[in-house]
C-alpha cells in the first residue's frame, strides 16, 4: 500500500493495520498524527505552536516590517512562525502564507520530530532529517506500521539538549543586532540549568505536563510517562481557534503561581509606606519572557478608606492601554525597545538596542552559594497624609500590549476587532491586601 | 492483526543513526528522575514528628496521592506527641517549599480548616507548580499557645 493511500486511511480516522510505512507527504501532515496520537493532536491544535503562521498579529507584524525596511526582513519571522513552509519553499517571506497548505502551517509535528541537530542558540538555526524517521523521547519505542521512531535526547524533555532545542527558535536576534528575545539564555544562567542535585528543570519539564499513559493507540503500547503538547505559556489566540478554552485555562493556570507577592504597609500620621515584594517563584525564565518589548505587565495597587479610592496606581479599564515605564508611580514589567537616539519604539525592526525591567528567576539555592541573586524585588511608596483602611495588589498582564495592537490598526495592518480579543490577565498568586482592623496600623 | 506487532525493540532499517538513551534519559517507564532525593515514599496514614517535638501530624489521605504536579488536597491529623490526644483547636497552616531550588509557592502558605472529623483538618487547592522535590511543613499552633512544624518531603514529578 502507498504511503499516500495510508495517509488517506489515516485521515479518515485509526492507525493503519498493515506494515506501510507513510512517506514524507503524509507524515507531514498533522491531521495523519492525530490517526494514531488524538490526544496529542488535540493538544497541539489549540497550541501556540499551531496558531504561529495564523496569529494575526504576526501577519500584522510582519506586514508592516516587510513593507517599513522595503523586504530587508526576508525569513525572518517566517524561520521560527512557519518553518515548515520556509523549508519546503512555500514561502520566503511570510507574506503569502494564505496560499501555504495546511499541513506546513505553523510548527508542525513532522517539524519537531525531525530534527536532528542545531546549528546554533537562535533564529531557527536548526537542521531537519530527510529521512521519514520520526525523533522523540521514548528510548524503546514500539515498532510500528505508521513511521521509524527513533530516540533523540533533542526531544526527550528530560535533557539540556531539549531545551536548546526549544532556544533555537525562543531566543532572537534582529537583524539590526538587538537579542530581542532571550527565553533561553535567561533559562541558561538560572538554577533551573543545572543538573545536579535535583534542581534541573527544562523548558519541557514545564510547558509539557507528564502524566502515565498510553503514546499512541491502537497498538499493544506499554504505559508510559508521556506529556502534553498544549505548551501554554502567556500567548492566546485571538480568533477562532480550536481549545481556545482550554488553552486558556492552561495559560491561566501556569501564571496564576508564576509570580509571589508580599505586601507590608505603615501608616502614620504624616504619611502611608508600602513595600511591595514581588518573586518570580514559578517560571524558569525572566517574568516576562519572549516577547517581553510587547508584554504589559504591572502592578495594580489601590488605597481606599470606607470604600474611596483615596490613591492609586495601575488600575486601567480593560480597553485602556497602560503607562509608560516612567509614568509617574506605575511599576511595569518588560523590556523596551529603543533607537539609536534610545527612544522608545514599539516594534523590533526599528531598534538598535534594548532595556529590561523582568522578575530574575532563581539563580541558586540559598544565598551562600555561589551565584546567588536575591529574586525579591522591592517597590517603596510613601504618601504624604495618606491614611488608609485597605490596600490592595495584584499583578496582571496583556501578552500584546493593546497600544502595540492599536499601531497595527492603525496602519491596516490588523482588523479592529482582534484588540477586543486581547484578554488582560490577572495573577491569582499575585493578590494580597493589607486591613487597618486586621493588620494594624504598621506591620514592619 | 495490530497486536501481532507487539513489542519489538527498534532496529534502524536503514542509514539512520539511531541515538541510544545511554545516559539515563527517555522515556522508558512512568518515572523519571526529577529529584536529588528520594524524599518520603507516600502512604496514607503516614506520620511526621514536630521538629520541636510537641505535636505528632499524621497524612490522613493526599488527594492524589502521591501529591503530584499541580492542585492537591491534603487531610492531616494532629495529636500530641507526649500523650497521642487529639489536639482540638489547633492552628494549622500549610507551607511548600523547594529546598533544592530555593523557594516556595504562590501564594506562600494556605489555610489548612479543621474539618467535619474531630482533630482533622483539610488543605484544598495546593498548587504545588513544578516537578522536583516539596517539602510540605505544617506549621502547627496547639490552642494552649504552643507552636511546631511537622514536615513531609516528596519528590512530584513534572
Amino acid at each position: 500500500m502507498s504511503g499516500l493511500v495510508t495517509w488517506a486511511l489515516l485521515a479518515l480516522g485509526g492507525c493503519p493495520a498493515e506494515d506501510t510505512t507513510l512517506d514524507r507527504e503524509a507524515l507531514m501532515d498533522p491531521v495523519t498524527c492525530a490517526g494514531c496520537h488524538p490526544a496529542h493532536y488535540a493538544e497541539w491544535s489549540g497550541s501556540m505552536h499551531a496558531y504561529a503562521s495564523a496569529d494575526p498579529v504576526f501577519l500584522a507584524m510582519n506586514a508592516r516590517g516587510q513593507r517599513e525596511t522595503g523586504g530587508e526582513l526576508g525569513d525572518f519571522c517566517v524561520s521560527c512562525h512557519a518553518p515548515l513552509a520556509l523549508r519546503e519553499g512555500s514561502t520566503t517571506d511570510g507574506l503569502d502564507l494564505d496560499d501555504v497548505p495546511a499541513e506546513q502551517q505553523g510548527i508542525t509535528c513532522f517539524f519537531c520530530h525531525s530534527i536532528d541537530g542545531l546549528d546554533g542558540d537562535h533564529n531557527a538555526q536548526i537542521s531537519l532529517a530527510d529521512d521519514n524517521v520520526l525523533r522523540g523521547s521514548i528510548s524503546d519505542p514500539v515498532e510500528n506500521p505508521a513511521h521509524h521512531s527513533v530516540y533523540s535526547p533533542l526531544q526527550d524533555r528530560n535533557t539540556p539538549e531539549s531545551s536548546a532545542m526549544c532556544g533555537a527558535c525562543h531566543d532572537i536576534v534582529t537583524p539590526g543586532g538587538v537579542f530581542l528575545e532571550r527565553t533561553f539564555q535567561e533559562w541558561s544562567d538560572s538554577l533551573y540549568a543545572h543538573e545536579e542535585d535535583g534542581r534541573f528543570q527544562t523548558c519541557g519539564r514545564c510547558h509539557m505536563d507528564g502524566r502515565n499513559d498510553l503514546a499512541a493507540e491502537g497498538f499493544d503500547v506499554p504505559e508510559r510517562r508521556i506529556h502534553s503538547h498544549a505548551f501554554p505559556g502567556v500567548d492566546l489566540a485571538l480568533t477562532e481557534f480550536p481549545e481556545r478554552e482550554t488553552q486558556a485555562e492552561l495559560v491561566q493556570d501556569a501564571l496564576d503561581t508564576s509570580v509571589r507577592t508580599d505586601l507590608q504597609v505603615c501608616v502614620t500620621p504624616q504619611d502611608t509606606v508600602i513595600e511591595l515584594t514581588l518573586e518570580n517563584v514559578a517560571a524558569g525564565h525572566m517574568w516576562p519572557s519572549g516577547a517581553a518589548h510587547n508584554r504589559r505587565a504591572w502592578v495594580e495597587l489601590v488605597a481606599s478608606r470606607d470604600g474611596l479610592v483615596l490613591w492609586s496606581t495601575g488600575v486601567y479599564a480593560d480597553d485602556e492601554p497602560i503607562g509608560d515605564f516612567d509614568d509617574g508611580d506605575l511599576v511595569r514589567f518588560g523590556d523596551r525597545v529603543l533607537d539609536d537616539q534610545g527612544h522608545d519604539v514599539h516594534f523590533s525592526w526599528e531598534g538598535t538596542s534594548y532595556a529590561s525591567k523582568l522578575l530574575t528567576p532563581p539563580t541558586a539555592a540559598s544565598p551562600v552559594e555561589p551565584g546567588w541573586t536575591d529574586t525579591h524585588h522591592l517597590e517603596s511608596f510613601r504618601i504624604d497624609g495618606l491614611d488608609p483602611d485597605l490596600i490592595t495588589v495584584r499583578v496582571l498582564i496583556r501578552a500584546v500590549g493593546l497600544d502595540v495592537l492599536q499601531e497595527l490598526v492603525a496602519s491596516g495592518d490588523l482588523e479592529a476587532q482582534v484588540v477586543a480579543e486581547q484578554p488582560t490577565l490577572e495573577l491569582a498568586g499575585s493578590i494580597r491586601s493589607w486591613s487597618l482592623d486586621v493588620d494594624g496600623p504598621c506591620t514592619f | 492483526m495490530i497486536a501481532a506487532f507487539g513489542l519489538f525493540a527498534l532496529v534502524a532499517c536503514d542509514d539512520t543513526t539511531t541515538t541510544t538513551a545511554d545516559s539515563g534519559h527517555g522515556d522508558h517507564g512512568t518515572h523519571a528522575e526529577t529529584c536529588g532525593e528520594p524524599g518520603d515514599h507516600y502512604l496514607a496514614g503516614m506520620t511526621a514528628l514536630g521538629a520541636d517535638g510537641l505535636v505528632e501530624l499524621t497524612l490522613v489521605s493526599s488527594d492524589p496521592g502521591p501529591p503530584e504536579k499541580g492542585d492537591n488536597v491534603f487531610v492531616v491529623s494532629v495529636a500530641s506527641a507526649a500523650d497521642g490526644a487529639v489536639l482540638q483547636g489547633a492552628g494549622v497552616v500549610l507551607r511548600p517549599w523547594m529546598p533544592e531550588h530555593g523557594h516556595g509557592s504562590s501564594p506562600e502558605t494556605f489555610s489548612v480548616v479543621e474539618g467535619a472529623t474531630v482533630g482533622e483538618f483539610q488543605a484544598e487547592g495546593v498548587d504545588l507548580f513544578m516537578g522536583g522535590l516539596w517539602e510540605l511543613a505544617f506549621e502547627v499552633e496547639s490552642a494552649a499557645g504552643d507552636i511546631d512544624t511537622a514536615t513531609f518531603t516528596f519528590c512530584v514529578e513534572g
